[in-house]
């Protein structure tokens, strides 16, 4: 399945998904009239069997996060994942409110819809303006699981291309991570592949 | 087969707001749910822009996931937390705001690229969660005070106490501990009962707390350990000397008379100064040997302040 993109294709991706997480960190930044940092240390590509051991490996057992889904020139879904205790910790940070992890609150089930939304909105329409296509996404659903059926619930296929994105949010001198999976449905996978070819050449020529 | 009208029947029915605009920003659908809120019906509202209809008061971040869902095709999801007044919508009753989020999807819609707009009135629990917060910020004070005098208790003292030695040894700076034990006061009690007892502690450190404000510009501490014993956290002094100066004013401040009830109550100060580190260089030295000055201060006649030897 990972042979779908070759290197250069996954170099394309990994530069594009910097841009759409820049653009997000901006937007974040104008919200909270403070500075959002975000970086992207890691991007892998997997399928679902590695992608299940991945999550296992680097995620605590207990998740929580936004999910949505996408359609056009990829279809599938997104997610931004955290460890459970600590997805309200970013919303307790952009909106200051010090409550400790364990005060639940509607509100801010919400708020980190919302926030999940910006980022992934970003990353996504970030993937599609550049490379020229269109894409259109749904709203977002807040989830909670764990690693091992949080694959199940985003992805309904065996054979998905999945993107695995390493995040980290720096905001008031606190520092968060997180991760964001983009589970491809295979079938658009090939839209994919050559949208990223032309996008190549273009760089080439 | 669900007739056109059933489904118009089924949105007229909705508890929530539904707003549908073209790319231009035009009304094409306004459901009862939106009219009862803004008192505008739908024969007046179609056609209109909607920076229109609401007078050029929306938020920008809704201006902008309009747009981004016209030209991209995106779906936002705009929180109440994050923007607290995306319209300028208002409970009918009672003209309070009426809080709202909102959720925008691309769709088609008479054949036009169109923006739906689901509005939510969360006003409810906007007002639970200012109140579960109002009640948390209360046990969280209640946690840490004495509830007679508004005092930092116990729990508090020893919290505040560590984190001031840990300062003091990181930039070498010496403060000063304050144990005050108040003169006759069980006397007060026993002759013109608690209420007078209270009234008289209330006072005195009230009297406490605004000395205290006044010479440490807010820097200092003061708690109440439990019966008529108060404690004081001096962080701005130098040396012994200003410890002592400080004590011996308080005195004057605490012996002054408390009118109760056309009686003139009063009671006066032993105070125990401990300096750090001389004296102590943990909380457990510190407090003991204030506690032991202050006893030695009760022991040299009283409504004086005297200083701990040294350790």
């Amino acid at each position: 399945m990972i042979n779908i993109l070759n290197q250069d294709q996954q170099d394309i991706i990994v530069e594009l998904m910097n841009i759409g997480v820049g653009r997000a960190a901006s937007s974040l930044s104008k919200l909270v009239y403070d500075e959002v940092l975000l970086s992207v240390p890691k991007i892998d590509f997997v399928d679902i069997q590695t992608a299940e051991t991945c999550f296992a490996d680097l995620l605590p057992t207990a998740l929580a996060g936004v999910t949505q889904a996408f359609d056009g020139f990829i279809s599938g879904r997104a997610a931004l994942i955290f460890p459970e205790e600590r997805s309200l910790e970013l919303v307790r940070l952009i909106v200051g409110h010090e409550l400790s992890a364990s005060e639940i609150s509607e509100l801010e089930q919400d708020t980190l819809a919302e926030l999940g939304n910006i980022l992934l909105n970003s990353c996504l329409a970030t993937l599609a303006n550049i490379l020229h296509r269109e894409i259109q996404t749904a709203l977002p659903e807040a989830y909670k699981g764990n690693c091992h059926n949080i694959l199940r619930q985003l992805c309904d296929r065996d054979d998905s291309l999945i993107m695995l994105v390493q995040v980290d949010f720096s905001l008031r001198q606190r520092e968060l991570h997180g991760y964001l999976a983009f589970i491809i449905d295979l079938h658009s996978a090939s839209g994919f592949h050559d949208a990223l070819d032309e996008y190549f050449e273009k760089l080439l020529s | 087969m669900p007739l056109q009208q059933d489904f118009k029947n089924l949105i007229n029915l909705l508890d929530t707001g539904i707003i549908v605009v073209n790319a231009a920003r035009e009304i094409l659908l306004w459901n009862p749910f939106i009219a009862r809120i803004t008192g505008i019906n739908e024969s007046q509202a179609l056609n209109r822009t909607l920076e229109d209809i609401f007078n050029f008061s929306i938020d920008p971040a809704l201006t902008e996931a309009l747009q981004q869902c016209s030209e991209m095709n995106l779906s936002r999801r705009l929180s109440h937390q994050l923007h607290p007044a995306l319209l300028p919508l208002f409970q009918s009753n009672t003209k309070e705001p009426l809080h709202h989020s909102i959720l925008v999807q691309p769709v088609v819609y008479q054949q036009q690229s169109s923006c739906l707009l689901q509005i939510s009135d969360v006003t409810c629990t906007v007002r639970r969660e200012q109140h579960l917060r109002a009640a948390m910020e209360q046990v969280r004070h209640l946690a840490h005070h004495d509830s007679l005098t508004g005092l930092a208790n116990r729990t508090l003292l020893t919290l505040e106490l560590q984190k001031q030695c840990d300062l003091a040894e990181k930039n070498q700076q010496p403060f000063a501990l304050l144990f005050v034990d108040l003169d006759g006061f069980k006397l007060v009690n026993d002759r013109y009962g608690h209420e007078a007892g209270d009234f008289v502690l209330k006072i005195l450190a009230d009297r406490l707390k605004n000395t205290l404000a006044d010479y440490s510009k807010d820097s200092g501490l003061a708690a109440r350990l439990g019966g008529d014993e108060m404690v004081v956290l001096l962080p701005t002094i130098i040396n012994s000397d200003q410890a002592l100066e400080f004590a011996d004013y308080l005195c004057s401040v605490l012996a002054k008379t408390v009118d109760w009830q056309e009686q003139k109550l009063q009671v006066g100060a032993s105070i125990g100064i401990a300096l750090w580190p001389q004296q102590g260089a943990s909380p457990q030295a510190l407090m003991k040997s204030a506690d032991n000055a202050m006893y030695l201060a009760k022991a040299h006649g009283k409504g004086q302040a005297m200083r701990a030897l040294n350790t």
